[in-house]
This record gives C-alpha cells, sequence and structure tokens, in this order.
C-alpha cells in the first residue's frame, strides 16, 4: 500500500524550502492551506509539535490550522489511528483470563493455580465476579480461543460493566451508541500471554511502558517517522492524580523520550481540559457563527467576492466541529461521573485516601478518542491512554488504595474496576474500527502482578485492530502446552519473572523476520504494532533497529 | 472623528494598492471573472468624499479585480494599513486588548459572567492586558514594516490571515458601547454610515450596499450582543479585509 500524498514530514520539510524560497505551499495539489499553519508551526520554536495540547492551543488562536487540517486531509484516503493504552500498575492475568486444562469448554485447574477471585475481600464482589463468570472461561467460542474469562469476555463483548446486553444502568452513563455487540468479522483481538518488561529491574515506572528503554514511547514512536500522521499531535490522557510511581520519576502518564532517564514530550491531561480546547475553537467570538445560509460576515464578504471560498469552508468546519463538540462535551462529563460506591461491585476509587465510587474516567478517554475519529479532517489520530490501577501491594483486587505508600494524591481504580473499564472502553474502540476506522489499540502493562498480589514482572499485552484481508485476525499468543494442563509454576503463579516464557506459537520474530526463539515482551508487541503500520503505510521506521531493539511480534494476519 | 493625517496615510495607502490590483497589472483577470458587484465598481468612478479639506479627485479612478477562489490574488491590508483603516472605522484606542477579554487560565474554572452580553475569548497563554491586537497578530498579518508575513504569497488572503482578523475584530467590538458614536450601527442609515466609513473603497450607492447596510442594521439593533455582532463581523470580513 503506499503512503498517502500527505506526509507531515514532507510538509514541514517543504514549509522550509517555500520558508526560504518564497513558494506558496497553499498552492500545492491536496495540502491546500495546511502548509501555510505548517510552516508557522515550523518558526514557532514554543509549540512542541507532537503535543496534541500544545498544538490546539496554537491552533485555537490561528484556527484555521483546524480548517487546513480539515482542508488537507478531504482529498486524501485516511491514515491510521493509533491508541495505546497503558494500565499501571501491574496487571494481574487471572482477572482477564482463565488458564488452566480446556475440556469441552470447560477449564479445569489444580487447587494450587489461583482463579480470578483468590485475593477478594468482599464477599458480594466475590459472588458477583463468580456469578458473572471471572472463574470461568468463556462460553463465546471466540473468547474461548483467546482464553479471555467469561466476566472480561462478555464486557469487551457487550461494553457494558456487567457484561449483558445494554440497560439503563450497565453502561455507567456511556450511551448505547456508543458500544456495540463486537464485530466478529470487523474487528481481531490477540493476546499475548507470559510478556515480560522491557526493564525487569524497574518496577511500575512510567518507563517500564516504553518501546524500548532506548525508544521512545510507541506513540512517539510512530508519529515522528509519520506510521501515525497525526496533523495535531499525540493526546495523551491522565486518570486520576497520580500513579503510585515507585521507581519512576514521573507520577502521571506522559509520552517519554528515547532517553532512557524518563523524560516527558507530551505531558498528560484530562478529557475535560483537551475539550476545552476544542471548545475555543468554536465558540468564543464575536463574530457571527450562524450556518453559511445567515452567516452575515458570508453576506459581508460578498460585497467583494462572489465566491468566498475560504469563508465558507471555515464556516462549514467550524459548524462541523460544533457537532462534534457536543460529543466531545458527553465525553468530558462522563469524566466526573462518579458512580455510586457498591463494594459488592468493587467499584471503588481512591480519593484522598478514601474509597470511593469510581468515576468512568478511562470511559471517557475512549469515548474522547471515538468522538475524535469524527471530526472533519481527523485532527487527532495518536493517542496515550492509562488506566490507573491501584497498586495493590498484597490487597485484594476489589479494593481501591492509595497506592500502597500513603499516597492521598493516588486516585485509582480498584483492579477489578479498572479491568471492567478497560473492557467496556475497549468495546467502544472496537465500534469505531467496526465503523470503519483504520484504527489499531495496544493495551499493556509496566509488568505483572503475583499470585500474592506483590508487584512482578510478568503480564499481559492485547491488541485490537481492523480484521479482514491483508488486515489482523483473532490470535492468541501464548505457550499453549503450558496453559493448558491443571497446573505448573506458571499457572501457579502467572505474574512472576519466571513465568515470562517463549511462546510455542509462531509470532515472535528477529529484526530480519526470522523465528526468534526467545520470551516476548511488551516491547516487542508494540514493535507488532509498528511492523504492521509499516506494512499498511509502505513506510520504514525499524530500519535501524537490530538485536533485541529489532524484535517483533508478528501480528497475525487474516 | 477621523484624523487628517491619518486620512491622508489611508489615501497613499490606497492609492498604491489599488494600482497594484489594476486588471492590467494582473495575469489571469477575464471578463468572466468580475461578478456584477465588482463590474460596477470596476467602472470609473470618484472615491468617496474626504473630510480633510484635500481634493480627492486626482488619481482615484480605478478598478477593481475579481480574484480566485483560492485567495493568493485577494490583495489584503497590511498591519499599517489595518491600523488606519480600523481608526478611520471605529476611531483610536479601540485595539487594545483588556483584562476582561481573557479567558481563565484553567479553561474549566467557573468565572463570573462580564456585563452586556460581553465574552472572554483570547487564550492566556497568548495575550496579555494592554497589548495592540494589531500588533500582537502581525506575525499572522501581512507587515512589510518589520518583514513578516502572513506566509509565503506576501499579501494575499489565507486562513490563517482572517482568523487572525476575527480575533481585531472581536477585540475592536468588545471595546465598542452603545455609547460610542462611532459603533453605532442600529439603524440602516448608522449602519450604512458605517459601511462607508470602513470600507471607503466600495461604491456606497450599489444595491449590495444597501443590502448589506439593511442587514447590518437589523444584527446591530439587538442590543449590545448585536452591536458587536454586526461591527465584529463587519471587520471580520472579506470586505474589510481586502486592501483598496
Amino acid at each position: 500500500m503506499t503512503s498517502t500524498r500527505f506526509d507531515r514530514r514532507a510538509l514541514l520539510k517543504l514549509a522550509v524550502q517555500a520558508g526560504l524560497s518564497g513558494f506558496a505551499l497553499e498552492q500545492l495539489a491536496g495540502v491546500p492551506l495546511l502548509g501555510t499553519w505548517l510552516g508557522e508551526r515550523l518558526r514557532n520554536p514554543l509549540v512542541n509539535p507532537y503535543d496534541a495540547f500544545a498544538m490546539m492551543d496554537d491552533a485555537l488562536r490561528l484556527g484555521p490550522s483546524m480548517l487546513g487540517v480539515h482542508q488537507a486531509m478531504a482529498d486524501e484516503a485516511e491514515g491510521w489511528t493509533l491508541v495505546q493504552i497503558k494500565v499501571l500498575n501491574h496487571v494481574y492475568t487471572p482477572l482477564v483470563f482463565r488458564l488452566g486444562q480446556l475440556t469441552g469448554g470447560t477449564v479445569t485447574t489444580a487447587a494450587d493455580v489461583p482463579v480470578a477471585t483468590q485475593n477478594v475481600s468482599n464477599a458480594g464482589a466475590r459472588s458477583m465476579l463468580q456469578s458473572l463468570g471471572a472463574n470461568d472461561v468463556s462460553d463465546k467460542p471466540r473468547y474461548q480461543n483467546l482464553r479471555f474469562n467469561k466476566w472480561f469476555a462478555n464486557i469487551l463483548h457487550n461494553g457494558t460493566a456487567d457484561g449483558g446486553t445494554p440497560t439503563a444502568t450497565n453502561l455507567l452513563g456511556v450511551g448505547t451508541g456508543d458500544v456495540a455487540e463486537l464485530s466478529a468479522d470487523k474487528v481481531a483481538v490477540q493476546a499475548f500471554l507470559h510478556v515480560a518488561q522491557i526493564d525487569s529491574t524497574v518496577n511500575h515506572a512510567l518507563r517500564g511502558c516504553k518501546l524500548r528503554q532506548t525508544l521512545p514511547d510507541l506513540t512517539l514512536f510512530a508519529q515522528q517517522s509519520s506510521l501515525i500522521q497525526s496533523p495535531l499531535g499525540i493526546t495523551c490522557f491522565m486518570m486520576g492524580g497520580n500513579y503510585d510511581k515507585a521507581e519512576g520519576a514521573i507520577a502521571a502518564n506522559a509520552v517519554l523520550s528515547e532517553n532512557p532517564v524518563e523524560s516527558a514530550v507530551v505531558r498528560s491531561r484530562s478529557v475535560r481540559d483537551y475539550v476545552a480546547q476544542i471548545g475555543q475553537y468554536v465558540g468564543k467570538s464575536y463574530a457571527d457563527r450562524a450556518s453559511i445560509e445567515q452567516n452575515v460576515i458570508y453576506r459581508m464578504d460578498h460585497l467583494v467576492q462572489k465566491d468566498p471560498v475560504l469563508r465558507r469552508d471555515l464556516i462549514n468546519s467550524i459548524a462541523q466541529f460544533k457537532q462534534g463538540l457536543t460529543t466531545l462535551n458527553s465525553a468530558a462529563d462522563i469524566e466526573s461521573n462518579r458512580q455510586t460506591l457498591d463494594l459488592g461491585q468493587a467499584n471503588s476509587q481512591n480519593l484522598a485516601g478514601k474509597q470511593v465510587g469510581a468515576s468512568t474516567e478511562f470511559l471517557a478517554q475512549c469515548k474522547y478518542v471515538a468522538a475524535s475519529l469524527d471530526l472533519p479532517g481527523t485532527p487527532v489520530r495518536n493517542f496515550s491512554l492509562f488506566v490507573n490501577a491501584t497498586d495493590l501491594d498484597q490487597g485484594p483486587i476489589d479494593v481501591a488504595t492509595d497506592g500502597g505508600g500513603g499516597n492521598k494524591l493516588v486516585q485509582a481504580f480498584s483492579y477489578v474496576e479498572a479491568m471492567r473499564q478497560l473492557g467496556m472502553g475497549l468495546n467502544m474502540l472496537a465500534k469505531k474500527i467496526a465503523e470503519g476506522k483504520k484504527m489499531i489499540v495496544v493495551v499493556h502493562s509496566e509488568g505483572g502482578r503475583a499470585a500474592s498480589m506483590a508487584d512482578a514482572n510478568t503480564g499481559f499485552a492485547l491488541v485490537l485492530g481492523p480484521k479482514g484481508p491483508g488486515l489482523l485476525d483473532d490470535q492468541l499468543y501464548a505457550n499453549m502446552g503450558l496453559i493448558n494442563q491443571s497446573t505448573n509454576a506458571v499457572l501457579k503463579d502467572t505474574g512472576l519473572k519466571s513465568s515470562a516464557v517463549a511462546w510455542d506459537v509462531d509470532g515472535l520474530k528477529a529484526a530480519d523476520g526470522t523465528a526468534a526463539n526467545a520470551v516476548a515482551n511488551t516491547g516487542d508487541v508494540q514493535m507488532g504494532i509498528v511492523e504492521f503500520l509499516e506494512q499498511q503505510t509502505g513506510l520504514k521506521a525499524r530500519g535501524s533497529l537490530s538485536a533485541a531493539d529489532g524484535m517483533f511480534v508478528k501480528l497475525k494476519r487474516a | 472623528m477621523i484624523g487628517g493625517a491619518v486620512r491622508r496615510a489611508l489615501k497613499a495607502s490606497f492609492i498604491i494598492l489599488v494600482l497594484a490590483l489594476s486588471c492590467e497589472g494582473a495575469t489571469g483577470c477575464s471578463s468572466d471573472q468580475i461578478s456584477p458587484l465588482t463590474s460596477a465598481l470596476g467602472q470609473k468612478k470618484k472615491v468617496s468624499k474626504t473630510d480633510d479639506g484635500g481634493d480627492p479627485s486626482q488619481d482615484e479612478t480605478h478598478y477593481t479585480k475579481e480574484i480566485d477562489n483560492s485567495g493568493a490574488n485577494f490583495q489584503v491590508k497590511d498591519v499599517l494599513l489595518l491600523k488606519s483603516s480600523l481608526d478611520s472605522c471605529v476611531g483610536p484606542g479601540m485595539t487594545t486588548v483588556k483584562a476582561e477579554m481573557l479567558l481563565p487560565t484553567d479553561l474549566n474554572a467557573q468565572v463570573a459572567a462580564l456585563p452586556d452580553g460581553k465574552i472572554r475569548f483570547l487564550l492566556p497563554t497568548q495575550y496579555q492586558d494592554g497589548q495592540n491586537i494589531v500588533d500582537r497578530e502581525s506575525g499572522n498579518l501581512v507587515d512589510e514594516a518589520n518583514g513578516t508575513r502572513t506566509s509565503t504569497t506576501a499579501d494575499s488572503l489565507t486562513d490563517t490571515y482572517l482568523r487572525s482578523l476575527e480575533t481585531i475584530a472581536n477585540v475592536v467590538a468588545h471595546n465598542c458601547s452603545l455609547a460610542n458614536p462611532n459603533c453605532k450601527c442600529a439603524t440602516k442609515d448608522d449602519a450604512r454610515a458605517m459601511l462607508e466609513r470602513c470600507l471607503p473603497g466600495l461604491d456606497p450607492e450599489t444595491k449590495e450596499m444597501d443590502e448589506a447596510a439593511e442587514m447590518l442594521g437589523l444584527v446591530c439593533a439587538d442590543g449590545a450582543p448585536g452591536m458587536r455582532k454586526a461591527i465584529a463581523s463587519m471587520i471580520s470580513s472579506y470586505a474589510f479585509a481586502q486592501a483598496r
């Protein structure tokens, strides 16, 4: 597949040339207007071109950048959208997967293999999880093949808090139009087990989510290499005030540079902050904002020009943004929508050292992403999302603590709530994929949680993307032999460092594409996204990578 | 209301720009590109009378050229001409940024509403109390004196220029009050007077100008918010942007 004509890097280069030669970028076929703005940005050292918030701030002052983006994109093949979801602090494999001897649709394990409810403190919560199938493998063949437990699989499939079909209460404030049954033929789901950390010496630090220790975040790598051409850069969200950064320097989500020391290129904001930025674009003016038929400015334009194209496009663009803003505003509302605390549902979040009902902050991020994809020109296509799951430190999965360290700024979900919102949010994103959006989603953590609920090393990852010829297919990457037993060391404690074992299915590759007999880590899964996007865009981003840095998971194609 | 020196400077700039716009000096200026309105404007005619006692008749014949869709041939006012045009239009001192125009640093913060339907519309990260908005926006406009320009095309109409002009228009509109005679536009006659003052290069006798005056008057008649909407919209327009 050839790359689209819109190439951000090429445009920036052209902008430099234009600045030197006086060449009118506006006259470039296919990129009307955008060149003006990008050229201006290039000359403005104060604007971080990777930071969607800063770019919007600048764009909103100049306004037309949105219009420019819109127009530049109008004739282009739609580019890819990337969503990286970081789950900190650590993930607990049994809460999502049911591993063990699979026979006739049922998984059996020995008593020494923990199930999802092994560490639940509230009897009601334990009962809820059991009744919804957290200790059982999914009864749906598709998810059974992925070894999802029934509870998580149903949440993912239906996009609801209890995994049932949508009702007035199980959507947690999300609209019925935001979720849908996960498409069997348009959305691929891939799961990766026994996934190691990129640096096993670092305990839940943000840099554990990077592509490699000496490479940046996936979102930044993709943006820099033009695999993802997000005109306004990277949108980076945080949920909750802080996470328990442990050995990290940065307490909130950020897009990190290649510097091995944590160095933020794009810092995170709330959904509401982003929505407020976009709101400035459409709302704050005395000048007429009416539609073209009634617009006073448009009528005044006609005094000197019979066809004021720029104005017409500007007015129409604003109208489209207004429409999109309605949805974005609802995303911001969801962010502050706090559930009633029900310990029997384990829907808790830490707030100032106390458990309260969890707000739907992660769902808000997903709704924002979904709504953004409908904005004219898709000005934002690169997203870093954050699920703030509490640092259990031996605590139960249904309780939201303050990060184990007494840090009241940590506003993390209980593990149950974190996986619940993760499943629902993935469904919302999958719906957009099913609608035809070229979006790929990767979920991973900085590590895993041990059976004792202590900080540990080995976790899992998930990928969602478009399904179909040349695209992705469902796949489970695991050591199938090991997970299909009633007990063994890996099953007994999926989070231990020793549980990061090599898969016995095809997937992990060396940089040259040959099969690699090694343990996959979270960076390898992310590098699989890079390889997939390379194939889709025709670009080469991994050229200089070799050895361990060049390894990748070959995501299964349909 | 308008100083003679300013008027003369405006006139000088105007003549220079009109010459640059003439059909004879431009390419691609065919008769089918001339709208009925600009055809009318394209007739040899006298520019509106001056109030400084000077003789306006010399050299003041001009042609208006219709422009193509891209805006690449639409010659816009530069910073100097914008300033003088605004002075002529609404009087001096109307382009100053005031603190109450600035949005709160926290965009989600609740702040008290302003009286008279005024709004806060400037990002605090970008603007400051006391700035001259035209100077502040000069990087997005055409500032020959300082060598900056909107784009690589020196003086064409761009989206950036239009939105920057809207920002300027918002500042002017915010500074306007019903008590200010220069902001008076709530009747057709008042609106016509404003159009003649603010768009001096256009023939006030055309049907289009008559309709524009009526429309502007109607919008402006809706109290202070209507007045601001009318003025901001007029100054944001191609008609005001165009150098004549």
